[in-house]
């Protein structure tokens, strides 16, 4: 696993906080809320293989 | 080709074919247009009457007047009031219509539901006899133009401001009703000679006297005097030292001797010369020169 | 990885310019709304003191006023009954509805006395005027937040592309 990841990962939660702020201080709630919930998706994105990559590796962990 | 320039240039809605299909000779002689509301086009030349068998609408004559009034009647409010008018080229449209009344005062015109424009022709030369009857080598006498209307008054005054002013003498004249320099926007239209000035739109008496104060003329021109106003005003010029050639409504020395409000103006000689006009058999003949001196 | 920095910065640098013009938008419409505004004072004083016609009034506008408004008073002056027309294809930095309210005033241009002309330029400078406060406080939050817009989605596609 590419450590890089992680990194991304923080970067882009850092990223959309700081969005989130920017546009909730300039009175748009709503596209603050899109701006969050579109990097959720994007990190989801990202990280959905490594998940079930990780429940493939638990099961083979408990089978064993 | 003037007359049809000048209804190309105003002409709304269904005038511009009915004039656009009507014969050059025709249009070229008129002196006249009517532009009635819901009754046929006239056409009035020289002595002949064409009419057209076109009827306006209120909407094309109220486009015409829009046109005509370059797209700012606002501007011509007080033209409008007086009832008239005074396109490029010096031509006068008189205005009918419905009057609206600020107290006893007409404020201004609605539904406007016809025009009569009259073709503005300057004649050059209309003054040529009376010229010398006016300026004698030793002065220029005041002199009183009567007729009866349309028969040539203002034309020759014109001609005679024209004349006199290209031979020297400094003329300022008082165009009440723009019907002798046909000023459009305050450019004269006619030619009125090297020395002139022209006071556009004034009332009469106040404008004789605005004049002499401010221009210091040699000759004062007026048309159509004959109030009270006027005449003491002419009274009060004549002692000036500025001669005075004015016009008048009138058919003979009876006439001017009826009107009461003329009376200063006989009694205190104030003109040297009276020329009686009569359109026999053209307009701007002299008829009977009447001198009193 | 070199050529990535590259790429990085220059994803950024896109954005944040983008950012800034978005930004400067209501800067720019609140510039044109004000020289439309000077331009209609102008026609009023042309009007109302001088009494000139509109082709001569708006030729004497169209000497005084910035491009693009010069030539749009220019055209004015050849037909002055195409104000609505003439405003609606002005090609500038105004908001749709500004063109929309300014086009009303076509319908009174022209027709009635000085007075009438008057009240007609008068209540469209009104809503100029709300037009223009509104927006005073609107671009101040507005240039800021797409300023720093342009920067965070400017890093955050460089992130997400790495």
């Amino acid at each position: 696993m590419d450590i890089t990841v992680v990194f991304q990962i923080a970067a882009v939660g850092i990223l959309v906080a700081v969005l989130n702020q920017v546009l909730k201080g300039a009175g748009r709630d709503d596209q603050a809320t899109m701006t969050t919930l579109a990097g959720l998706i994007v990190v989801l994105f990202w990280i959905i293989s490594h998940i079930s990559d990780l429940f493939g590796t638990v099961q083979n962990l408990f089978q064993l | 080709m003037k007359v049809r320039e000048i209804l190309k240039d105003y002409a709304h809605g269904g005038l511009v074919q009915a004039f656009g299909s009507c014969d050059t000779a025709i249009l070229e002689g008129a002196r006249e247009i009517r532009i009635r509301q819901g009754l046929p086009l006239i056409v009035r030349g020289l002595d002949n009457e064409t009419i057209l068998p076109y009827k306006p609408t209120i909407q094309d004559i109220s486009g015409t007047l829009e046109k005509m009034a370059n797209h700012s009647l606002y501007a011509f409010d007080s033209e409008i009031k007086n009832g008239f008018i005074t396109l490029l080229g010096g031509h006068r449209v008189g205005i009918c219509g419905r009057v609206v009344l600020d107290g006893n005062k007409i404020k201004t015109l609605r539904h406007i539901s016809g025009l009569t424009i009259r073709v503005a022709r300057q004649v050059l030369g209309a003054a040529d006899k009376i010229l010398p009857l006016v300026k004698t080598p030793d002065k220029i006498h005041n002199t009183l133009i009567i007729s009866p209307p349309g028969q040539g008054k203002t034309t020759v005054l014109r001609d005679l401001v024209r004349q006199l002013s290209n031979s020297g003498r400094h003329v300022s004249v008082v165009d009440e009703r723009s019907e002798i320099a046909g000023s459009c926007q305050g450019i004269t239209q006619n030619d009125l000679g090297e020395r002139t000035d022209v006071l556009d739109g004034a009332p009469k008496a106040e404008g004789m006297l605005l004049m002499l104060r401010a221009m210091s003329p040699d000759v004062i021109a007026v048309d159509e005097i004959g109030g009270a106003d006027d005449v003491s005003a002419l009274l009060s010029i004549a002692s000036c030292g500025a001669k005075i050639i004015a016009t008048l409504h009138g058919e003979n020395m009876a006439d001017l001797q009826r009107k009461q409000s003329l009376a200063p103006m006989l009694d205190n000689k104030i003109f040297d010369k009276y020329i009686f006009l009569t359109d026999k058999p053209t307009p701007g003949t002299i008829r009977e020169v009447v001198e009193c001196f | 990885m070199f050529l990535t920095i590259i790429g990085g910065a220059l994803v950024c640098l896109s954005t944040t310019l983008i950012g800034i013009y978005l930004g400067g938008a209501g800067g720019r419409r609140a510039k044109d709304l004000l020289e439309f505004k000077k331009s209609l004072i102008l026609l009023k004083s042309q009007i109302d003191y001088a009494i000139y016609t509109l082709p001569q009034a708006f030729s004497h506008i169209a000497q005084r006023v910035a491009p693009p408004l010069d030539n749009f008073y220019r055209r004015l002056a050849e037909a002055p009954d195409g104000w609505s027309d003439e405003i609606l294809q002005l090609k500038s930095n105004l908001h749709k509805d500004d063109l929309v309210n300014i086009s009303l005033l076509g319908a009174s241009l022209g027709q009635g006395d000085a007075d009438v002309q008057i009240n007609s330029i008068d209540m469209v400078l009104a809503t100029i005027d709300d037009t223009l406060g509104q927006l005073t406080v609107k671009n101040k939050t507005d240039t800021k937040m797409y300023r720093s817009l342009g920067v965070v989605s400017g890093l955050l596609i460089t992130i997400a592309l790495l």
